[in-house]
C-alpha cells in the first residue's frame, strides 16, 4: 500500500509537472516572425501586403499579423501583456489609452528613431507618456467630417453651405422636400463625440482647447453650450429613431441615396463606395457661425509600439522604424484609402487628397481628443450623457455639469 | 492471493488510495481556471490598479469608491434596479413556463412537437440570438416594424431599442425567448415524475383541473421551482452577452439596459472611461459572487422540504 506522503509526493511533481509544462509552452524565443498585434480586423489582407513590401527587402525578418476584434482589443492586448505573452509590436490607441499603457514601462522609447524626426509635434504628443517620451509610430490621421451627397444637393436646388445656419436652412429645405437630412446613428454613444467634433469644432476658440489642457475649462460656460447646441439643433433633421439605430444601416441610408448626409469620419469613405461605387460625395468641415474660415477636426488614430521585452527587439524596431517611413505611408493611404501621418505620404482618392491639403491648413485637433482617460471619463460622461439629452431622459444642463464633474475629478488625480 | 484477486473473485475489496491521483488532473483544471481566478479576483479588490499593473494595497477604497462616489455609486444602483427587474421578469417567464408545462403535461398528441419547439433557441448562442433580434428590432430595416405595417398595426412600430423602457422590456422579452424552453422541460419532466395514481385519486376525489394543478402539481414540482429560480436569480444577476450583442458596453440608452455584468466589463476592461481599473472591477465582481451566493442560498433555504 502506498504512504500517505508517497501520494503528496506524486501528486504535488505531477501538479508541478503540468506547471513546467504550462510555462514551457508560453516561453518564447527569438526565433520566429515578428508578431504585429492590431484592431484592424478588416485590414488584415490590405496588412499582409504591405508587409510584403518590408519583407522583400529585409529576407532575415518575417512578420506575422495578428488583428483582433476593435471593441475586445484593449482586453485580448491587456490580458496578453498581464500573462506575459511575446508581443513585439501592438498597435497604440492614441492620447489617454496609450499613455495608460506607455506608463507601465512595457514600451521602448522611441525618442532615438530617426525615422520620426519628421513628424509632427501635435502626432508626436498623442503617443508619448506622461514622462514625454514619444512610444509609438503614428499610422493614421482621421478628419471629422460631414458628407453630403452632390447629386441630392443638386437635384434639390440646395448650395454647399459656408456658414452653420445655411447648413441648418439646407437642412430644413431637405426636410421639406421629404428627404431624411442627416443619416445619423446614436446607439454607440462614441458616435455622438464624432458628430459633436465634426459640427461643432468651430464653436470652440483656441482658448477653450488651452484651458481644457491646463486645467481652466468650464464646460458649463456659454462657447460650451452654444458649441453642445450645434448638436442638438441637429434633432429635427436626423431620423426620428437614430438613438435606437445602429451605424451601419445609417451608412446604408446615406449610400443608397435614402439621406442627403452622413456625419462620421474620412474612414467611411471607402466603405461607403464599397456600398455604391456611383456615389457622389463631397465633405464639409466644422462651419463658422458667420463668414470665415472653416475648421477640420482631426486627430491621430492609431499608433504602432514596440514592446521593451520583445524577445525580437531588433527585427520589430526595424520593421518599426520602416513604418515611419513615407514608403509604409503612402501604401498605407492607398491600400486603405486613408490619410497617412507619415509626412510626405500620399493620398490617391481626390477626396482623402482634398482632406489633406485642407487638414495642413485648418486642421483643428479637437479638446476632447486628449480628454480620455480614468474613472470617471470626460468624454465618456459627455457623449453618454448626450445620448440622454438627445433622447429625452436628462436636460441639457445636466449634461454640463456631469461633463463639468468628471473633468474636475480627472483634473485631481 | 493478491487484494485485486480477491476483489475480482467477490471477496471483500479494498480501494487503493492510488484511485485519488485520478482526480489530479481535474482538480489542476478546477484550481487553475475557477479557484485560482477567484482567489485573484478576491486579491484585486484590495489593491490599487494602474491599467493591468497592480500597484499599492489600499484596502476597502476600491469598495468605497464604487459604493459612495458618484457617478460609480449612481452606475451601480442604476445597474441592479436593471437587474432586478430582469430577475422579477424571469419569475413571471417561470410562471408562464409552469403553465405551458402543465399544458404539454395533459397532451397525448403533439406533446414532443412542442417540446423542440419551446427549446429550439435555447440551442442558439445568446450572442447569436441578441445579434438577430437587434436586427428585427431596428427601426429602419427591422422585421417586427415591417409586420406591424403589413397588418395595418402601424400605430405600433417603435424604436423599440430607442427608449430606456422599450429597450429594456425588448432584451428581457428576447431573453425569455430564449430561456423559456428550457423552463418548460424542466418543469415537465418534474410533472412527469408525479405517480399518476395521486392524480387519478384526486379525480376520483372529484377534485377540478385547477385545484390539481395549485394542490398537486404545484407543491410536487417545488425542486424544480427551486433550481429554476435561483438559475433565475444568477442569470438574471449575471445578464451580460444578451444585452452587449443587442445593445454594446454601455447599455443604452444612456445606460436604460446597463447591468452590472456590463458594468463590470466596462470598468474591469477600460470601456467606463476609457482605461482600465481592475481593482474597481474586481470590487463589484467580489459584491456580485458574495449577493448571489447569498442569495442562492437563502432561496435554497426557503424552498427546503418541510416548511410549507
Amino acid at each position: 500500500m502506498i504512504s500517505r506522503r508517497a501520494l503528496l509526493g506524486t501528486a504535488l511533481t505531477a501538479t508541478s509537472l503540468s506547471a513546467l509544462a504550462m510555462a514551457g509552452c508560453s516561453a518564447g524565443s527569438s526565433d520566429g516572425p515578428v508578431s504585429v498585434y492590431s484592431w484592424r480586423q478588416e485590414d488584415g489582407d490590405g496588412y499582409r501586403k504591405i508587409f510584403d513590401i518590408f519583407t522583400q527587402a529585409h529576407a532575415d525578418i518575417t512578420v506575422k499579423f495578428e488583428p483582433f476584434n476593435s471593441t475586445d482589443y484593449d482586453q485580448i492586448l491587456a490580458t496578453a501583456m498581464q500573462s506575459g505573452d511575446n508581443l513585439d509590436l501592438i498597435q497604440l490607441r492614441p492620447y489617454a489609452g496609450g499613455r495608460e499603457i506607455a506608463d507601465t514601462g512595457d514600451l521602448a522609447p522611441l525618442d532615438d528613431m530617426a525615422e520620426l524626426k519628421g513628424f509632427s509635434p501635435e502626432s508626436l504628443a498623442a503617443v508619448s507618456g506622461s514622462d514625454g517620451k514619444v512610444y509609438g509610430v503614428p499610422t493614421a490621421q482621421n478628419a471629422l467630417i460631414t458628407l453630403y451627397n452632390k447629386e441630392i444637393f443638386d437635384q434639390h436646388k440646395i448650395a454647399r453651405p459656408s456658414t452653420w445656419p445655411e447648413f441648418l436652412d439646407a437642412c430644413a429645405a431637405l426636410k421639406k422636400a421629404g428627404l431624411v437630412p442627416i443619416a445619423q446613428s446614436g446607439k454607440a454613444a462614441y458616435l455622438l463625440t464624432i458628430l459633436y467634433q465634426a459640427v461643432a469644432t468651430s464653436a470652440l476658440s483656441p482658448a477653450f482647447g488651452k484651458a481644457v489642457d491646463d486645467g481652466s475649462a468650464d464646460f458649463t460656460s456659454q462657447e460650451f453650450r452654444d458649441s453642445v447646441q450645434r448638436v442638438l439643433d441637429l434633432k429635427p433633421y436626423v431620423p426620428e429613431s437614430f438613438i435606437g439605430m445602429a451605424d451601419d444601416e445609417a451608412r446604408a441610408m446615406f449610400a443608397q441615396g435614402r439621406a442627403a448626409m452622413y456625419i462620421n469620419g474620412d474612414y467611411r469613405i471607402k466603405p461607403l463606395l464599397d456600398l455604391n461605387p456611383k456615389l457622389q460625395m463631397d465633405y464639409l468641415a466644422s462651419l463658422p457661425e458667420a463668414t470665415g474660415p472653416v475648421q477640420l477636426s482631426t486627430g491621430v488614430d492609431g499608433a504602432y509600439a514596440l514592446m521593451a521585452s520583445s524577445p525580437r527587439l531588433e527585427q520589430a524596431r526595424a520593421l518599426l522604424a520602416w513604418m515611419a517611413t513615407e514608403e509604409f505611408g503612402s501604401a498605407f493611404a492607398t491600400t486603405f484609402s486613408r490619410l497617412s501621418q507619415v509626412p510626405g505620404a500620399k493620398a490617391e482618392d481626390p477626396l482623402h487628397v482634398k482632406l489633406a491639403e485642407e487638414i495642413a491648413t485648418v486642421g483643428t485637433e479637437n479638446p476632447f481628443a486628449r480628454l480620455g482617460g480614468g474613472n470617471p471619463d470626460v468624454k465618456a460622461e459627455f457623449e453618454n450623457a448626450l445620448q440622454g439629452v438627445l433622447g429625452g431622459q436628462i436636460s441639457a444642463d445636466e449634461l454640463f455639469a456631469k461633463t463639468q464633474e468628471a473633468y474636475q475629478a480627472s483634473r485631481q488625480r | 492471493m493478491s487484494r485485486s484477486l480477491r476483489a475480482a473473485r467477490g471477496g471483500a475489496a479494498r480501494i487503493t488510495p492510488l484511485v485519488h491521483l485520478f482526480a489530479l488532473p481535474a482538480l489542476v483544471v478546477y484550481g487553475v481556471f475557477v479557484l485560482y481566478p477567484i482567489a485573484t479576483t478576491l486579491l484585486n479588490s484590495f489593491f490599487e490598479f494602474r491599467g493591468m499593473h497592480r500597484g499599492a494595497w489600499i484596502g476597502l477604497a476600491n469598495f468605497e469608491t464604487l459604493f459612495t462616489k458618484p457617478p460609480l455609486n449612481g452606475r451601480v444602483l442604476n445597474a441592479v434596479s436593471h437587474n432586478l427587474i430582469m430577475f422579477a421578469a424571469s419569475m413571471l417567464t417561470l410562471v408562464l413556463a409552469f403553465v405551458i408545462a402543465a399544458l404539454l403535461h395533459q397532451l397525448t398528441v403533439g406533446r414532443e412537437f412542442f417540446k423542440a419547439a419551446f427549446f429550439l433557441p435555447r440551442l442558439l448562442s445568446l450572442i447569436v440570438v441578441g445579434f438577430l433580434w437587434q436586427l428585427i428590432l431596428s427601426p429602419q430595416s427591422g422585421a417586427l416594424n415591417a409586420l406591424l405595417d403589413a397588418v395595418g398595426l402601424s400605430a405600433l412600430s417603435h424604436a423599440w431599442l430607442a427608449t430606456p423602457a422599450s429597450a429594456l422590456g425588448s432584451v428581457i422579452a428576447v431573453g425569455a425567448w430564449h430561456s423559456i424552453g428550457f423552463a418548460i422541460l424542466v418543469f415537465l419532466a418534474s410533472m412527469q415524475a408525479i405517480p399518476s395514481t395521486i392524480y387519478e385519486a384526486a379525480r376520483l376525489d372529484g377534485a377540478s383541473a385547477t385545484r390539481i394543478l395549485v394542490s398537486i402539481t404545484l407543491p410536487l414540482t417545488r425542486s424544480a421551482w427551486m433550481i429554476l429560480t435561483v438559475l433565475g436569480f444568477i442569470g438574471a444577476f449575471e445578464t451580460f452577452d444578451l444585452v452587449y450583442a443587442m445593445q454594446g458596453a454601455a447599455g443604452p440608452p444612456y445606460y436604460g439596459t446597463d447591468t452590472l455584468g456590463l458594468l463590470f466589463y466596462r470598468l474591469a476592461f477600460g470601456g467606463e472611461g476609457g482605461t482600465a481599473a481592475v481593482g474597481l472591477g474586481s470590487a463589484l465582481a467580489l459584491s456580485m459572487l458574495v449577493v448571489m451566493a447569498a442569495v442562492s442560498l437563502l432561496t435554497l433555504r426557503l424552498f427546503r422540504p418541510g416548511r410549507s
